[in-house]
């Protein structure tokens, strides 16, 4: 009966010990946490106007590099206009004559990219169609022809444009010469 | 019978009065961890948030090491953008900027039209304005007009040219008259 009685108080003793030991590793951990917290509030605290001063440096680096961005983008045409007449003009063989060069662009068509499914899944940029015309005389249409060859091997294209020309001649005139139109297309390519 | 079956078990406690306590506190004891387990996941979850906060901060901290001064010169360039923007309202100035282009390129300018201001789209900070621009000379001359566009004290982008002839002469023969008509877009302020 004794020997019982010692068992069990034995039991119950170590039962006490161990969720003693359970509670005093809980509170230890929870106290470690409650210092942690009061040393990050603090940090935060500490650098909280610092923090703030970096948003706003931040916020504003972001507005101004918008409005560069901005600037930038406003130059869409792929052309530096001077350049590429003076460089038809250097290209054009002498025996044909430019009565008429114009440069057009046609509004941005809005293209779409194409997510999983086929299902457009967002608005791609939108490229304008650029067109060209050149108009003039030509007493020889091989000539025609081959300002035609060297046109389709000039550096119109960019990045993303398909390039065609086309060229439409009238009846030679009294005077012997054929009136010419060529017609040099960049469309956006699909 | 009742009475009799508790007087057996008070009986056998008596000899076990330390192992009833320890059970009782140990009893305790647990109840009590276990409710301060709820009290540790929160501090667990606080603790997590913070440190995510503060690693943000140090985060910008490095980031903005050098924002300062980045931020300057960038500020300088955006006013060295504002101050050559147009402003749709002063018509006479800005018609007056292309007139006084002639000079650079000797070149007429026949004609000045300002057309209408395109407000910037969603966010943008910027707007623009429509000219159809009429000028004679000779072809030199028209592209040394079209550069000076191009490289003038203003955001220009030439949108539509057209050159020929003005008394049938070929566009690209020096000595002839030659009209240039051009559609360009000229960045401008934001009317407010």
């Amino acid at each position: 009966m004794v020997r019982t009685n010692f068992l069990v108080n034995f039991a119950a003793v170590a039962l006490l010990v161990g969720a003693t030991f359970l509670l005093a590793q809980r509170e230890l951990r929870i106290s470690q946490y409650e210092k942690s917290i009061d040393n990050l509030n603090s940090r935060i605290a500490a650098s909280a106007s610092e923090n703030r001063e970096n948003l706003r440096l931040n916020r504003e680096f972001i507005a101004a590099a918008r409005r560069i961005e901005e600037v930038q983008a406003f130059y869409q045409n792929p052309f530096v206009v001077h350049q590429l007449i003076a460089e038809l003009a250097l290209t054009r063989p002498q025996n044909i004559i430019f009565r008429e060069v114009s440069f057009t662009q046609a509004a941005p068509a809005a293209t779409a990219r194409r997510g999983r499914g086929g299902a457009a899944a967002a608005r791609g940029p939108r490229l304008p169609t650029y067109r060209m015309e050149i108009r003039g005389d030509v007493r020889e249409l091989e000539i025609l022809n081959d300002f035609k060859n060297v046109l389709e091997e000039f550096p119109f294209a960019t990045e993303g444009y398909g390039l065609s020309i086309s060229e439409s001649v009238q009846q030679r005139n009294q005077a012997g010469i054929f009136p010419y139109s060529i017609e040099v297309v960049l469309a956006p390519e699909s | 019978m009742n009475t009799a079956a508790i007087s057996t078990v008070l009986e056998k406690l008596k000899g076990r009065i330390p192992a009833v306590v320890c059970a009782i506190l140990a009893v305790v004891a647990f109840v009590y961890t276990y409710a301060r387990g709820a009290m540790e996941a929160t501090l667990v979850e606080s603790e997590t948030a913070l440190t995510s906060e503060i690693n943000q901060i140090d985060a910008n901290t490095r980031a903005a090491a050098e924002l300062a001064n980045q931020l300057e010169t960038l500020n300088q360039s955006v006013e060295s953008i504002e101050a050559r923007l147009f402003q749709a309202s002063a018509r006479a100035i800005n018609t007056n900027f292309f007139y006084q282009m002639e000079e650079l390129a000797d070149i007429r300018v026949a004609q000045v039209r300002q057309g209408s201001v395109i407000a910037p789209e969603g966010n943008r900070e910027y707007a623009a304005i429509e000219y159809t621009l009429v000028a004679e000379g000779t072809f030199t001359d028209l592209v040394q007009f079209l550069y000076n566009l191009r490289t003038v004290n203003a955001f220009i982008e030439i949108r539509t040219f057209d050159i020929r002839g003005a008394s049938g002469g070929g566009a690209t023969r020096d000595a002839a008259n030659l009209t240039l008509s051009c559609t360009i877009r000229v960045l401008a302020q934001k009317e407010t």
